[in-house]
C-alpha cells in the first residue's frame, strides 16, 4: 500500500468518526441524552488519531507542512480545528456543546480532502521555510477559536430564545448561564483574534523575507485583514455595551466573513495563495 | 469657559471608542469594496497595482487619523493606569496592543512614503557600478548621482539534488564601495544579508550568453545578453529574449538557450528540465521587417550566417538576480507586530476581561 493510500484508509476512518461525533451531537440535543453527547465527545477524540497520523505521513512524504493544494489544506484545516475542540473540551468540559458546530465542519473538511488529489508537485524555494508552518499552525488555531467561539454563539442563541419560553433542553440547560457563555465566547472570540493576527504578522514576515515586502495587498492577504478588521471592530463594539443576543449574532455574521476569507477567497482569485487551493497553478513574484 | 472645554471635547472626542468603531468600520469597508472591486481584474505578478484604495489620500488621512486616535487612547490609558490604584495586569496589555498598532500604521506610513525595490542582474565575473542613491529613492528623478557601490558576482555555484535537478544555487558576491573595503558573501538563494540600511538577497538565477559579431570588413564585437528566466511547475525553465535589438545589426533577435540539448536540427522546444551544461545550445531567430534572416540551432563555438554577418555563440555564464530593498518603515512595522502581539497575549491571559470589566471593577471598588 502506497503511502497516498494509507494516508486516504486513515481520513476515512477519521471521516467516519466525525460523522459519528456529528451524529452523536445532534442526537443528544434531539433526544435529550447526555450519554450520547459523551460519545460524540470519545469520537472526536478517536478521530485525531488516524487524521494526525495521516498528516504526519504527508508531512514525510512532501518534506514540508502539509499545505499546498485542497487536500493538504483541508486535511491540516481539519486537524487543527478538531485538536484545538479536544484540548478547549477538555481544559473548559462546558464549551463541549460547540461540537456541535466544529465537528460537522470538520467532517464536511475531511470528506473534501479525501476526496481530492494527493498527487505532489515541486514547490518554489519560497515554501521551504519554517515560517509556512508557523504561519499554517496560526491559521488552524484561529479557524479552531472561530469555530467553537461560533458554537457558543448559537448555544447562546438557542439557549436565551428557549429559557425565554421557559422550556429548555436539559442538554443546554446544564451549560453555564448565559452570562457565562457570552463571557466563554468572549474569550475565545479574542484568542481567535490574537491568532489572526499572529497568522497575518507570521505571512508578513515570510513575504518580507521571501519577495522583501511584509504586505502585498493580494486579496488574501487583504481577506485575512478584512476579518481581522472585522473582529477588531466586533470587540470594540462589546467594549461599547454590546452584548448578549446581538453580541451573538455580529459574532456569526463575523464568523461568516472569516469563513469566506478562509475558503471563499482563494478560490475567487489568482492570488500567490493560489497553492492553498490548486496544487498545480504556481505564480512566482518575480519573475515572468 | 468654552473655549476652555473645547480642548477637553477635542481630546474626549480623539480617545474616544466611538471614534474608533467608526475608523475600523469604515475602513473595514472600504478595503472590503475595495478586495470585491479587484475581484475580476486581479494580476497575481503585478504587486502593487494601481486602482489599490491605499494608494488614495483619503485612505492615507484615514490611517493618519486612526493613528491619532490609538495614540491618544494609548496615552489616555497610561495616565490612568499610573492614576489607578488598582492597575489591572490586562488594561496594560491592552495599553502595549494599541501602542504596537500605533507602531504599526507609522511603519506603514513610512514604507509607502520611502520603501524602494530595484534589481540587480550580476553576470558572473562582470561588475556593475551603481549609485547608492539610486537604490533608495522611489522614483526615477531622484535617482541622481553619488557616490557608487560596485556590484560584483564572483561565482554562482549550484549544487544538484539526486534526481538532477537543482537543490541550491550560492552566489559568492562582493561589494565595494568609496570606502574601499571589499564585502563578500556566500549566498544561498533567498538568503538575506543587510548592507547601509539595505536588505538584499538573491531571487533568481539564470544563463548570459556571451554572442560574437564579426561583419565582413572584419571589425568584430562582443554583446552579452542575461536571459529571462521563465520557470514553470515541475522543475520546468525556458531561458530566452525576445525582440532584442543590437545597434550594429539592422535585425530584430529572439533567442532561447538550451542548457543541454542535442544539436543537430531546429529546436522546435522552447523550455527544458536541465540546468547542467551539458550541451549548451542557442536557437537565434533574426528578422528584418517581417522576413526571416536567420532561423537556427547553433552549439557552443558555433557560428550563423546572418547577411553580410556572422554571429558566433562564444561563450555561456550564469547570472545571478540581487533583489534590493530599501525600507525604513519595516523595522517598526516589525516591532510593532512584536508589541501588539504581546500586549494582546497579555489581555489574554491575565484577567479581568473586557466582558466582565464592570462586575470586577465593582468587586475592587468594594474592596477598598
Amino acid at each position: 500500500m502506497s503511502s497516498a493510500e494509507t494516508q486516504l484508509t486513515l481520513l476515512w476512518l477519521s471521516v467516519s468518526f466525525c460523522f459519528l461525533a456529528t451524529v452523536c451531537f445532534f442526537s443528544a440535543l434531539s433526544f435529550k441524552k447526555e450519554k450520547l453527547e459523551n460519545y460524540g465527545v470519545t469520537c472526536s477524540h478517536i478521530a485525531i488519531l488516524p487524521m494526525a497520523a495521516a498528516l504526519a505521513l504527508r508531512w514525510i512524504e512532501t518534506g514540508h507542512v502539509p499545505s499546498i493544494g485542497t487536500y493538504e489544506v483541508f486535511t491540516i484545516y481539519a486537524a487543527g480545528v478538531l485538536l484545538f475542540y479536544n484540548i478547549i473540551q477538555y481544559w473548559k468540559p462546558s464549551v463541549t456543546i460547540a461540537g456541535t458546530v466544529v465537528l460537522p465542519v470538520v467532517t464536511l473538511m475531511t470528506g473534501i480532502a479525501v476526496m481530492s488529489s494527493t498527487e505532489l508537485t515541486e514547490l518554489p524555494k519560497t515554501y521551504f521555510t519554517y515560517w509556512l508552518g508557523i504561519h499554517m499552525l496560526f491559521a488552524t488555531l484561529a479557524l479552531g477559536g472561530v469555530l467553537v467561539a461560533a458554537g457558543l454563539s448559537i448555544a447562546y442563541l438557542i439557549k436565551g430564545r428557549q429559557e425565554a419560553r421557559g422550556r429548555v433542553n436539559p442538554l443546554l440547560k446544564k451549560l453555564p448561564d448565559l452570562d457565562r457563555l457570552d463571557y466563554l465566547g468572549h474569550r475565545i472570540t479574542l484568542f481567535a483574534f490574537l491568532m489572526i493576527g499572529i497568522m497575518i504578522a507570521s505571512g508578513a514576515v515570510w513575504a518580507y523575507k521571501s519577495w522583501g515586502r511584509y504586505w502585498g495587498w493580494d486579496p488574501i492577504e487583504t481577506w485575512s485583514l478584512i476579518s481581522w478588521l472585522v473582529y477588531g471592530l466586533y470587540l470594540h463594539l462589546r467594549l461599547t455595551g454590546v452584548k448578549g443576543k446581538l453580541a451573538s449574532w455580529l459574532h456569526i455574521a463575523v464568523v461568516l466573513i472569516v469563513i469566506f476569507s478562509f475558503y471563499g477567497a482563494p478560490y475567487l482569485y489568482p492570488t500567490i495563495h493560489d497553492r492553498f487551493v490548486n496544487a498545480d497553478s504556481i505564480y512566482l513574484q518575480g519573475s515572468d | 469657559m468654552a473655549a476652555k472645554r473645547y480642548p477637553g471635547k477635542i481630546w474626549a472626542l480623539v480617545k474616544s471608542r466611538v471614534l474608533a468603531i467608526v475608523l475600523i468600520f469604515i475602513i473595514s469597508t472600504a478595503v472590503t469594496v475595495d478586495a470585491f472591486e479587484l475581484m475580476g481584474r486581479w494580476v497575481p505578478s503585478e504587486v502593487p497595482q494601481t486602482g489599490n484604495i491605499y494608494r488614495y489620500w483619503w485612505f492615507k488621512a484615514l490611517a493618519v487619523v486612526l493613528l491619532v486616535n490609538l495614540a491618544a487612547c494609548t496615552t489616555d490609558r497610561i495616565i490612568r493606569q499610573f492614576k489607578s490604584k488598582a492597575g489591572f495586569l490586562s488594561r496594560w496589555g491592552s495599553v502595549f496592543f494599541h501602542a504596537g498598532l500605533a507602531v504599526i500604521i507609522v511603519g506603514t506610513l513610512f514604507t509607502g512614503s520611502y520603501r524602494a525595490h530595484s534589481t540587480i542582474k550580476l553576470v558572473q565575473g562582470e561588475t556593475k557600478q551603481i549609485p547608492y542613491r539610486a537604490l533608495t529613492a522611489q522614483e526615477d528623478f531622484n535617482r541622481g548621482s553619488g557616490p557608487d557601490v560596485s556590484f560584483t558576482l564572483d561565482k554562482q555555484e549550484i549544487k544538484f539534488n539526486a534526481s538532477g535537478r537543482i537543490g541550491e544555487v550560492f552566489s559568492h558576491i562582493t561589494i565595494t564601495d568609496h570606502t574601499g573595503r571589499d564585502r563578500s558573501y556566500d549566498l544561498a538563494e533567498l538568503e538575506q544579508f543587510s548592507y547601509r540600511g539595505l536588505y538584499m538577497f538573491p531571487d533568481l538565477y539564470g544563463y548570459a550568453v556571451k554572442i560574437g559579431i564579426r561583419s565582413n570588413p572584419g571589425e568584430t564585437e562582443s554583446i552579452t545578453i542575461p536571459l529571462e528566466t521563465t520557470e514553470f511547475s515541475e522543475g520546468i525553465r525556458s531561458y530566452s529574449q525576445k525582440n532584442l535589438k543590437i545597434a550594429s545589426l539592422p535585425y530584430n533577435f529572439s533567442v532561447n538557450f538550451y542548457p543541454d540539448i542535442a544539436v543537430g536540427g531546429d529546436a522546435v522546444k522552447s523550455v527544458n528540465r536541465s540546468y547542467q551544461l551539458e550541451n549548451p545550445g542557442l536557437f537565434i531567430m533574426a528578422n528584418n521587417d517581417n522576413e526571416i534572416g536567420a532561423q537556427q540551432v547553433i552549439p557552443l563555438g558555433g557560428a550563423v550566417k546572418l547577411g553580410g554577418y556572422t554571429l558566433t555563440f562564444e561563450q555561456v555564464k550564469p547570472w545571478t538576480e540581487l533583489s534590493v530593498v530599501y525600507d525604513p518603515g519595516a523595522g517598526l512595522v516589525f516591532a510593532g507586530i512584536i508589541m501588539a502581539i504581546a500586549g494582546l497575549s497579555i489581555t489574554l491571559l491575565s484577567r479581568p476581561f473586557p466582558a466582565v470589566k464592570g462586575q470586577n471593577l465593582k468587586r475592587s471598588n468594594n474592596n477598598e
